[in-house]
């Protein structure tokens, strides 16, 4: 009995140890916090005119890593434009919760003011869509972008697009 | 130490694992009865438990407590608990005396008998079911979990179960019943609904076939085909035989008995439950793979499977040879030397396969450029070959050259990794060793066939292993059991989506291959669904209606105000149609038939249509055009087509109607609903009320005018947006119409817009983009003139309710209620009324157009 006891337990501390030594492996890999070391990028945002066409903001943007650039961006797309001109296309009060990219496609996570913050119309909600899914296909890894609420597959964002697919980048909506 | 320390540890955590696992499944109700002399019982589920701990002898009777991969937990009598390997025994359930063996590779589990019933799950091929009860056709059993279900009789082999008493004295091997057979000894056969030439001919089935045998007179047999369907055929054209049933109890490895192994030389081959393509498939093997024979019955050779199961392979895709070396079977041996074979490669791009040496022999389908053939002899004109379903072929000599191939297995052992067959007769992309179902073989490569690997040549492996074991199906619907479904290229998720289908839709089955189905969109194109987003269903033997032996025909039927236009052909071929203008015209498109003269059509007398052309209308890839010129307009003539479920047939109703309003009906769609308001204006006026005024007014406009009408909505509820489409889809709506409210965070923006989903490359909308963007614009263009707001004009989107839509369909923005001046308007019930007009002017305008 103390037997299997002793066994079970240093399984246990075998996995911890196997555990901690993964962490400390990729640990290595990550840059240190020296602020000099951060990469800067020029990007396009998408933002609304007075029309209710998209048109670009040029804004440059930073990150410890370069591919934490995408994040960054929409982040900046969250806090609406510089110039006067334009129009925010995501509510107040959204948060980007995560930001996955796999096989071309982005996994955008918001947070629920996304949705129950918006004001609506296919318009609106064509603007928003194709603001966050134009300014992220800017990068070459992205082809087509996944838009989530709290984790969760939406059908529609405010009953208009349909949301259940990536949705690929729309150039008719963008004025230059 | 520390070896002696992680051994413990992995067995501590693998003991945890099986006892956290066992203890989660209930099988207390299952008998394993021993099958082979003595068998081990072990501490785990696998081979590598070692040492044994205990020895079962034949007969023993176990109760089964638990199962891992293909191992069974059991208990003896004497109360030891331990593993033993599934394929050393026969699992059963205790009480009943009948089981039902599963001939089918899957076969669904119903509440009631018959396909009317909802599916309640599923068994495979193998799966043995204790026997409750019959009604008709139908035999009711015990499902594992103790319910009751019911299963299609035809896909099952009842058995009186074997050791019914506890006693442990050995059993003999299952001698199994006798059950017969109709082989096919003709070389197309008719299938009729009935015992004689007049009755209709339902299908055909090609030489070789076996079909059970169901009764019959002195001149006909009534047969079951593998739809379940059931069909007659004339007694001269076949011969009856006694067929041992139950022989895939499993046979006991490592015997030693068999000195035959049949080594594959096609690249992936499928193992059936019995000697023919009409038994399910239950595994496949791949090229090179060496397998002990049992026996043989016509061209086909029972072999034993890896995991000591009997089973079936053709016999055109084995070479059999005496087993090298002494009883160790699954080893791989050496290649063996100097065989040859000649293979005729096909130079010509299309060419003709025919039953016999000469132009006048019937032409039994085509085969394109590069494939290759195994030779099978022929004279100085004529090569005889053979296709990869395992019919004979005769080609002109001219179009092909022959080759002679080393027969030889690949040096490595066989595995996921292993080249493909060189050349074989993998001309063929998809399912190459696959035959065709009766009725209506069909040796044509399937050039719409998604292919993973299209490699024919090339060593290299193919980069992406397609799972073979296509299994092919005719007479059989998938209907959309979700709210929507992605119609995808290839049979992965990963695959291109090609169209979306809502619930309740429904599509002709082609085939299955693992978890999924193959269809066919009603353009004709063909795609891949997910088995768990559909119900697979029989359909009723009227539906079916396959003719191999026509050639590609054109016929016409003239009827009162009515002209139906009859297209069949020997292969599947793949449709469009659409309409265009001025002249006005009825275009019918035909995809993959079999180059070849294009039928002209008979000279019509109809006041339907003046004059039928055709042409070869594009090479590579072919497409042949009917175009029908219309005598009236578009608008007063309808159009209707219905396409047999096996593609090859279809016919194409035109007709006339007095009035273009007649007839038609209008799925309107009021915007958001219950618990989704919509947009709200800048004063609080909710979209999902706007809307709802709206349309209602609308449909009574339209109502007025003899129009049919539905609403997506009664009221103030919420309706998801695919089953506002899948509404109109399934009412078979001729257009659809959503009337929205617009709205916008910038406050200043006015006016009405119009959207329109113009998706060229899903089947389901492409044909008729145009339409799609003339409905938009007659519904702005009203609008506009109506309501004078600024013009902000057409926008394509892939809105879900236009995206979903079957027919034409459009969504219009009437105003915005994010603007002051706007949403006053939206407020007032003289504005609203002028919107529903306008909106039903442009709905008459585009119908009356």
């Amino acid at each position: 009995m103390r037997r299997i006891r002793f066994t079970v337990l240093a399984a246990m501390v075998l996995v911890m140890v196997l555990l901690l030594s993964s962490c400390g492996l990729a640990g290595r890999n990550q840059p240190g916090d020296d602020k000099s070391r951060l990469v800067h990028k020029e990007v396009k945002l998408y933002f609304s005119d007075q029309d209710g066409y998209l048109e670009v903001e040029k804004r440059t943007v930073e990150a410890e890593t370069k591919s934490g650039i995408p994040e960054a961006t929409i982040k900046a797309l969250i806090n609406g434009p510089k110039g006067s001109e334009l129009s925010r296309t995501l509510p107040t009060g959204t948060e980007l919760l995560d930001l996955n990219i796999k096989d071309g496609i982005a996994r955008a996570n918001f947070s629920e003011e996304l949705q129950v913050n918006h004001w609506g119309g296919s318009l609106g909600e064509s603007l928003t869509v194709y603001s966050i899914v134009n300014t992220l296909t800017q990068f070459d890894e992205i082809n087509a972008v996944e838009i989530l609420i709290n984790g969760k597959k939406i059908e529609s964002l405010v009953g208009h697009l349909d949301l259940t697919r990536p949705v690929a980048p729309n150039e008719s909506i963008v004025r230059e | 130490m520390p070896r002696k320390f992680l051994g413990i540890m992995l067995s501590v955590i693998a003991i945890i694992a099986i006892w956290a696992f066992s203890s989660s499944t209930g099988y207390c109700s299952q008998v394993a009865v021993v099958k082979g002399s003595v068998v081990n019982l072990r501490n785990g589920p696998g081979t590598n438990y070692a040492p044994p701990i205990g020895e079962v002898r034949q007969g023993d009777r176990l109760s089964v407590l638990g199962q891992a991969n293909n191992w069974y937990k059991v208990q003896t009598a004497a109360g030891q608990v331990g593993w033993i390997a599934g394929w050393l025994v026969k699992v059963e359930n205790a009480p009943a005396s009948k089981e039902a063996v599963v001939t089918g590779s899957v076969v669904n589990l119903r509440s009631g008998p018959g396909t009317s019933y909802a599916v309640v799950g599923e068994v495979k091929y193998g799966d043995r079911l204790p026997v409750l009860g019959s009604s008709g056709d139908w035999v009711k059993i015990r499902r594992g979990d103790g319910q009751a279900a019911w299963i299609a009789g035809w896909l099952v082999q009842v058995e009186q179960k074997q050791g019914d008493s506890s006693s442990s004295a050995p059993s003999q091997p299952s001698t199994g019943t006798f059950i017969k057979e109709a082989v096919i000894t003709g070389s197309y056969v008719n299938l009729r609904s009935g015992p004689g030439t007049s009755y209709t001919k339902i299908g055909q089935v090609s030489k070789g076939a076996r079909l059970p045998v169901l009764g019959g007179n002195a001149e006909w047999v009534k047969v079951r085909l593998s739809s379940g369907q059931e069909a007659w055929i004339y007694k001269e054209l076949l011969r009856i035989e006694q067929k041992q049933v139950g022989s895939s109890a499993p046979v006991q490895p490592s015997t030693g008995g068999t000195s035959k192994e049949a080594v594959v030389t096609g690249s992936v081959v499928n193992l059936r439950g019995g000697p023919g393509t009409s038994y399910a498939v239950v595994d496949e093997v791949k090229y090179g793979d060496r397998l002990p024979v049992l026996g043989s019955s016509g061209d086909w050779v029972k072999v034993q499977r890896s995991n000591g199961q009997a089973a079936w392979i053709a016999g055109w895709l084995v070479r059999v040879e005496q087993k090298q070396g002494d009883s160790t079977p699954s080893t791989p041996s050496q290649p063996s030397s100097g065989k040859v074979v000649k293979e005729a490669v096909i130079t010509g791009s299309y060419v003709n396969l025919r039953s016999g040496p000469g132009t006048s022999y019937t032409k039994i389908g085509q085969v394109s450029k590069g494939a290759r053939l195994p030779v099978l002899g022929g004279n100085a004109e004529w090569v005889k070959v053979r296709l990869s379903n395992g019919q004979e072929a005769w080609i002109y000599r001219e179009l092909l050259r022959v080759e002679e191939k080393p027969v030889s297995g690949p040096s490595n052992p066989p595995s996921q990794s292993s080249p493909p067959d060189p050349g074989g007769d993998s001309s063929s992309p998809g399912n190459n060793n696959d035959m065709l179902p009766e009725p209506g073989s069909n040796d044509q490569p399937d050039s719409s066939e998604p292919t993973g690997d299209s490699g024919t040549g090339g060593n290299q492996p193919p980069s992406q292993q397609e799972p073979s074991g296509f299994e092919p199906m005719s007479g059989w619907v998938a209907t959309v059991n979700v709210k929507a479904v992605d119609v995808r290229s290839h049979p992965r998720a990963s695959a291109r989506g090609i169209a979306q289908a809502t619930q309740g839709y429904k599509f002709p089955v082609l085939g299955r291959q693992s978890s999924w189905i193959k269809v066919r969109l009603p353009s004709g194109t063909l795609g891949w669904v997910r088995e768990d987003e559909v119900k697979l269903e029989a359909l009723p033997s009227t539906d079916r209606d396959a003719d191999v032996s026509m050639p590609f025909s054109l016929k016409t039927e003239e009827l009162n105000k009515k002209l139906r236009v009859i297209v069949k052909s020997p292969v599947e071929f793949e449709y469009s149609i659409m309409t265009l203008r001025d002249p006005d015209r009825i275009v019918l498109d035909l995809r993959n038939l079999p180059a070849g003269e294009v039928p002209v059509a008979e000279d019509v007398n109809s006041p339907v249509v003046k004059t039928i052309r055709t042409a070869w209308f594009q090479e590579e890839p072919r497409v042949a055009r009917i175009v029908c010129d219309l005598k009236k307009s578009l608008a007063y003539t309808r159009c209707k087509i219905d396409a047999a479920s096996d593609g090859r047939s279809l016919v194409m109703e035109i007709s006339l109607v007095d009035d273009p309003l007649k007839d038609r009906l209008v799925v309107l769609d009021p915007g958001h609903g219950g618990s989704d308001p919509g947009a709200i204006g800048v004063t609080g006026l909710k979209e999902k009320h706007v809307n709802w005024v709206i349309a209602k007014e609308c449909a009574q406009l339209l109502e007025a005018k003899g129009i049919n009408v539905v609403l997506t909505r009664t009221g103030d509820e919420f309706v998801d947006l695919y089953d506002r489409a899948a509404m109109a889809n399934r009412l078979g709506a001729d257009i659809f119409v959503s009337i929205h409210s617009n709205s916008n965070f910038n406050r200043y923006k006015q006016g009405t817009s119009t959207y329109y989903c113009a998706t060229v490359d899903d089947p389901l909308i492409s044909p008729r983009v145009n339409d799609r963007i003339r409905l938009a614009q007659h519904i702005q263009k009203e609008m506009v003139r109506d309501l004078g707001l600024n013009d902000l004009g057409l926008f394509e989107a892939k809105f879900a309710v236009l995206r979903t839509t079957h027919m034409p369909s459009a969504l219009v923005e009437v105003a915005f209620l994010s603007n002051w001046y706007e949403e006053s308007l939206l407020k007032q019930e003289s504005f609203r009324d002028r919107a529903a007009k306008a909106i039903a002017e442009g709905i008459i305008a585009y119908l009356s157009e």
